[in-house]
């Protein structure tokens, strides 16, 4: 590490002493401005402005069409007492939980099984991933045929092995709506996080299974105490993906219900979309997106912050 | 590394996911094959009378055709732009030093975990206020703008990871910054434009909120859009509805079919970074 920074040291002195000439610098900066001022400028005008306009309209009375009207936190307020916010946040928080374990632990299985390179393990790893890759428009209007309730694929299969008492309404029955919806995200993301866990697990030092054969460990410890820890790092990108992904979650669940049946599946994105495009209230849209963008925020920097300290922790013991 | 009994657990696991992956995309293209009413009468038979007539209704009596075109010109045209933009911005933030590089630094890193999701509002209304709605040219620039901060923080990384020596020997040589950065490290950078762009392909060719809002024309839908209503309403046509699912999906695995390896590799890659 000393000999590598020595001569870095001795060529910023001597950059020191002899300073750049005036005109190869601003040169050099304008060509830098040059290359980096395009993105900055899409990033500004499509990013950055309508944060800000989100910011200041969230205060206003705002139907898109007429001077809006400043009404200070009403906005805010109004959305604390929304009983159907409040169940939107409900059905994130549960959609969260089951998505985030279901994906991760199936993930972790999958991988695990993949890595024993059993006959066909390449076909295998190539299906898991088969619908990542799939538009979520496509797998939704898919689904929405299998979970159809009189000529679906699901209640027909299930009346013809004569279990037809299993019949559902699948999206229709406002208590198991959302837990269909999950089914499909894990059904889509699971090879994911299949592959990234693979990765991790084929970049495992081949000593570290040789010493843990010759302890003759079995496959639950080999997991539980030689892979689980060295694809940590994975674990934590993956949780923070996932929660993220779940937080913004729209697609699937608007093209299938709109967040029906009465609300039961509405998540904070369909709220957005329903306040700004279906009621016109664009200063509420405006408060919602507001709400959804800080708690994306703070939870990634809650996670953040925990996984660098317990990296740190690792580090040192 | 598994006992016997260990490896069959292992193996029956695998085919079982397999065939949950597998049996909804099957069950899709067999019913792309059937008609409305055979699809009715038996949702798990087989097609009576096999034949493409619901492709050439989804392609030929629908705006599928168009769709489809429409979002192979916005996910071309957004892709070249992100990975042009993305290049210059990454080597500008690696090579030259200049006032504002780690605040442009920091802010693009800040904007990954925005999510864009909810800034659909204003952006429906500027969109609507300059006239760039059911414009592919809008659509582009803001598909762009959304990839760009990660595209750029992958360059930067991997421009930080390539050695200056060659870019040093082509400057003793004569060569200003610009020709340098196009003849020296553009060149170089084969691998990480394949990365920005296979990490960037599906999230723009799915891409659905900002579609669905801002490209209301029947005419400048994109596929995602078009897909999620086909064949719903007046024109109740199943068969119509999965051939427009197949014709989605065909492409896509034709595309991951030749390039899988390398899609793998480049969003393991992408994500854990």
């Amino acid at each position: 590490m000393a000999d590598q920074s020595t001569p870095t040291n001795t060529a910023y002195v001597a950059h020191r002493t002899r300073p750049e000439p005036l005109l190869k610098r601003m040169r050099r900066e304008t060509v830098a401005y040059a290359f980096i001022g395009p993105s900055l400028a899409l990033v500004i005008v499509f990013m950055i402005v309508p944060l800000i306009h989100s910011v200041w309209m969230s205060f206003h009375d705002w139907n898109g069409i007429t001077q809006a009207q400043f009404i200070g936190t009403e906005n805010y307020r109004d959305l604390l007492s929304d009983r159907r916010f409040a169940g939107a946040l409900k059905n994130n928080t549960l959609y969260l939980v089951l998505f985030t374990t279901a994906t991760i632990v199936l993930g972790f299985v999958l991988a695990f099984a993949i890595s024993q390179r059993m006959v066909g393990w390449r076909v295998f790893r190539f299906a898991f991933f088969v619908p990542f890759m799939l538009v979520t428009a496509v797998i939704a209007v898919l689904w929405g045929q299998i979970y159809e309730p009189s000529y679906g694929v699901l209640n027909t299969a299930l009346r013809s092995v004569g279990l037809g008492a299993l019949e559902q309404l699948w999206l229709g029955n406002h208590r198991i709506t959302i837990l269909s919806i999950v089914v499909i995200a894990i059904w889509q993301i699971t090879g994911f996080t299949m592959l990234l866990y693979l990765a991790a697990m084929e970049g495992i030092d081949q000593e570290l299974h040789d010493a843990a054969t010759m302890d003759g460990v079995n496959a639950w410890q080999r997991c539980r105490y030689v892979i689980l820890p060295a694809v940590s790092r994975v674990t934590y990108v993956l949780i923070m993906l996932q929660i993220i992904a779940a937080l913004k979650t729209f697609d699937l669940i608007w093209v299938l219900t709109k967040g029906g049946p009465f609300y039961a599946s509405e998540v904070m994105g369909t709220f957005l979309y329903r306040a700004a495009f279906e009621q016109q209230k664009f200063g509420y849209a405006s408060a919602v997106a507001v709400v959804m963008t800080l708690i994306v925020m703070a939870v990634t920097l809650i996670y953040l912050r925990l996984s660098s300290m317990s990296r740190t922790v690792n580090e040192e013991t | 590394m598994l006992r016997r009994s260990g490896l069959t657990l292992a193996y029956a696991g695998l085919w079982l996911w397999a065939l949950f992956v597998i049996a909804p995309l099957l069950f899709m293209f067999i019913s792309s094959l059937k008609s409305h009413g055979d699809i009715l009468r038996a949702p798990l038979g087989l097609p009576t009378s096999p034949d493409l007539q619901n492709y050439v209704n989804a392609l030929i009596n629908s705006t599928i055709g168009a769709s489809l075109l429409n979002s192979v010109i916005v996910t071309v045209g957004s892709l070249s732009l992100v990975i042009a933009l993305s290049l210059l911005g990454g080597y500008a933030l690696s090579r030259f030093p200049f006032p504002g590089r780690t605040l442009i630094f920091v802010g693009l890193i800040a904007l990954l975990t925005m999510p864009v999701h909810a800034l659909v509002v204003p952006i429906y209304y500027f969109m609507e206020l300059f006239g760039l709605r059911n414009s592919n040219i809008g659509l582009i620039l803001l598909y762009t703008a959304f990839h760009l901060p990660v595209s750029i923080i992958i360059m930067r990384a991997y421009f930080e990871s390539l050695p200056r020596a060659i870019e040093e020997a082509a400057m003793i040589d004569g060569c200003g910054p610009v020709g340098v950065f196009w003849h020296v490290a553009v060149p170089l950078s084969k691998v990480s434009i394949a990365t920005v762009a296979i990490i960037n392909m599906v999230g723009i060719w799915s891409e659905y909120l900002f579609a669905s809002v801002l490209m209301t024309n029947p005419a400048s839908r994109t596929l995602p859009v078009a897909i999620s209503t086909l064949g719903t309403g007046e024109a109740n046509d199943l068969g119509l509805r999965f051939a427009g699912l197949s014709i989605a999906t065909i492409p896509i695995l034709i595309f991951y079919l030749l390039f899988s390896e390398r899609i793998m590799k480049g969003i393991a890659a992408g994500a854990v970074k």
